[in-house]
């Protein structure tokens, strides 16, 4: 859909509500990137991250600059990464916080990714950069699928030995997918490429349920 | 086997020389004592002291009187420390094996002929380098130590010759006084009329055994030529240290900006003798009145620009500033390899190590250290939990996927991604029949509409912090997926995030 994947050297944000999405979109985003050898950090707005999951969806993590930062300093924390030049990737993951930043931000920031060739990804509830957006991608929650027959077999185990459960099944299987659908609001495409899509994310822990 | 020695005279004066940080300082008079007060005896002198007619011995008032614009310096055993382990550093940068004394240095060059077009030029060289590193040497190359150290008595550059009749001769003419003979020794030679170290090498062997012992032989033999003196090489120290002092207290970044630029610049120099970068460094600060304040500096790659260190120092003082004023400094530098970097035609390059690291210490100085660096999973059974590592650059491994992305990404499959509370919220939950049925906290107030669970898991009692929680993954009314759990300890539930 985004054709290529995102714009270098632009800020692109990728919005929608809670479970659509964007988290995930974030980690296979970095995956993506330190994959290929190049160099990627995370500004995290909440210290959201969880870090298993994070290596399930192919993220090095030792490779990972990971930035905790309060809503007040991650524009800032953003702006330092990108100016140290060298990063494809800095992804800013605001999750539901809704900062106070003026227009001038967004610009300057854009200005500054643009003369070192790095993507911005920004994450967020709501579109914040605007028309400051070189690609805008809203996601929505489609579908919830429950591991039901996962969920079956463990019940009736409920009653035996907690500790001997809890060797046998490391991580709770419950929730098995979530499908989002994809519309590209702002963006380069070309008249083959389709405006939505839709995008499944799998489970990840599921694997390692040995019941 | 070919011996060099670099000898650093008056070691102690120019331990306190190497701490001025304006050249220029060093034209002044100058005199050094051991203590404080007026009638402290003078150790040591400047050219230019000892010219306006300063001499050893004098009182720092008698001295005064003589040199109105004297500068009198105290010597710290700390900077001598450091100007003999410079000049060691001077060996290292020419050979791996060095001996050291007091003021100085022995190490083999006899290897060096590929490199220098002769034993002159590798002289020179060596005092070229002792001159970056603010020493002042004699350097004296012969075939043992010590007719190396009798050279550097001789004068600013004496090469010896392998042969010991040829060395012999070269000696000849020299006055007894390069020997370093003792007291007794000295009077003696005085009472049998001998002047130079030829008249000492001419006398017969046997009788001079007889007449003035082993100390005799040894300087009859050194007088000929000839010296069994074993070469011992030591190893060098791990970590280097340089330090100064201040008469007053500083309080602000630029003075103090000012001398740590030339402690850096000095313990650079010294890395680069060595060919290794630095670490990490230690900056211990002693405070005024007393007291002091130490600080770790981290650095994701070993670098020898002082500019980078000296603005991961200001950002940490920004970070934790100081709270009185300080009067001294003394910085530790862990030394390493230099980083060998190899760029990979197929891969991107990543930010500059010296960048990254300035980088990352604005950030620490932004959002605090403990909140920048790499993420690490946590050998636990609790699946929150999760820590924080200082980053490394570390050489990035072969790209694992290379190629075009997929064109169609309709019904793309990808990692399901939770995002979590940290730490989990306190929430209040409606239990019916089925499961939970509603949850209220401050994240989120909602009906559920679809409950899968519970999955209950405990463990850790063994390690003293057991937990037992049950888990549900809960569909809300909001439209978020959260995932919550129950303590069955205290029976109170927690938001862990939502699916995302």
């Amino acid at each position: 859909m985004l054709g290529g994947g995102w714009p270098r050297g632009e800020l692109s944000e990728v919005y929608g509500p809670r479970s659509s999405g964007r988290t995930s979109v974030i980690y296979a985003s970095l995956g993506a990137a330190l994959k290929r050898g190049a160099a990627a950090a995370l500004v995290d707005a909440e210290s959201a991250l969880d870090a298993r999951r994070a290596q399930h969806a192919g993220i090095p993590l030792r490779q990972l600059l990971w930035v905790c930062a309060s809503q007040s300093q991650t524009l800032k924390s953003t702006e330092l990464l990108v100016s140290a030049g060298g990063f494809e990737l800095v992804a800013l993951d605001l999750g539901d916080s809704v900062p106070h930043l003026p227009t001038t931000a967004w610009i300057r920031l854009r200005q500054i990714a643009q003369r070192q060739g790095t993507v911005v990804l920004l994450a967020a509830g709501f579109p914040l950069a605007g028309s400051f957006s070189a690609t805008s991608v809203q996601l929505q929650q489609k579908n919830v699928d429950f591991g039901q027959q996962a969920c079956a077999r463990l019940r009736p185990r409920l009653g035996a030995d907690d500790h001997a459960l809890a060797r046998v099944v490391a991580h709770p299987p419950l929730v098995t997918a979530l499908a989002s659908s994809v519309s590209l609001e702002r963006g380069r495409r070309s008249a083959e490429q389709a405006a939505h899509c839709s995008l499944v994310f799998r489970e990840p822990l599921r694997e390692s349920a040995r019941t | 086997m070919r011996i060099a020695c670099a000898h650093a005279p008056q070691i102690a004066l120019q331990a306190v020389l190497r701490g001025l940080a304006e050249p220029h300082e060093r034209e002044a008079p100058i005199a050094l004592t051991t203590g404080p007060g007026a009638r402290a005896p003078i150790l040591g002198l400047t050219r230019n002291a000892r010219l306006a007619g300063a001499c050893l011995g004098m009182t720092v008032t008698q001295a005064r009187a003589m040199v109105p614009s004297l500068r009198v310096m105290r010597v710290r055993q700390a900077d001598v420390d450091a100007a003999q382990a410079a000049l060691q550093d001077l060996g290292l940068s020419f050979a791996p094996r060095i001996e050291a004394e007091s003021g100085r240095v022995f190490f083999q060059v006899g290897d060096l002929g590929s490199l220098y077009p002769n034993e002159r030029a590798v002289a020179q060289a060596i005092g070229a380098r002792a001159t970056q590193l603010g020493l002042a040497v004699r350097v004296a190359i012969a075939s043992s130590k010590g007719l190396a150290r009798v050279g550097t008595r001789a004068g600013a550059i004496v090469i010896l010759p392998g042969v010991a009749g040829a060395a012999k001769a070269r000696l000849a003419g020299l006055p007894l006084t390069v020997l370093d003979l003792d007291e007794e020794m000295h009077k003696t030679m005085r009472h049998w009329g001998i002047k130079t170290v030829g008249e000492l090498a001419s006398l017969p062997g046997p009788e001079v055994t007889l007449r003035l012992g082993a100390t005799g032989v040894h300087f009859h033999r050194l007088a000929n030529g000839m010296d069994a003196e074993p070469f011992l090489p030591q190893p060098p120290a791990d970590a280097i240290e340089e330090g100064t002092e201040v008469d007053y207290p500083i309080e602000s970044w630029e003075p103090l900006s000012f001398l740590l630029r030339g402690l850096l610049d000095r313990v650079l120099q010294r890395l680069a003798c060595r060919s290794l970068a630095c670490a990490g460094l230690t900056l211990r600060l002693s405070l005024n009145p007393r007291g002091f304040d130490l600080r770790e500096i981290a650095l994701p790659s070993p670098t020898r620009e002082a500019s980078i260190l000296l603005q991961l120092i200001r950002l940490d003082l920004e970070r934790r500033p100081t709270d009185t004023g300080v009067v001294g400094m003394t910085i530790l530098i862990r030394p390493a390899r230099v980083r060998s970097t190899q760029l990979d035609l197929f891969r991107p390059n990543g930010p500059a190590p010296e960048r990254l690291a300035a980088t990352i210490a604005r950030l620490s100085a932004l959002v605090g250290p403990e909140h920048v660096g790499a993420p690490r999973v946590v050998d636990s059974w609790k699946e929150e939990m999760m820590a924080i590592e200082f980053p490394m650059v570390e050489p990035i491994t072969s790209p694992t996927t290379r190629g075009k992305p997929s064109e169609n990404n309709n019904g793309q499959q990808a990692t399901l991604g939770i995002h979590r509370f940290r730490p989990p919220r306190d929430i209040e939950v409606l239990i019916g029949p089925t499961g939970p049925t509603a949850l209220r906290g401050k994240e989120t107030t909602a009906r559920i509409l679809i409950a899968a669970g519970p999955y209950r898991m405990s463990g850790e009692w063994w390690a003293g912090g057991g937990f037992c929680r049950e888990y549900w993954d809960v569909h809300a009314s909001d439209g978020a997926l959260y995932r919550i759990h129950q303590d069955r300890e205290s029976s109170r539930w927690y938001l862990d995030g939502y699916y995302d």
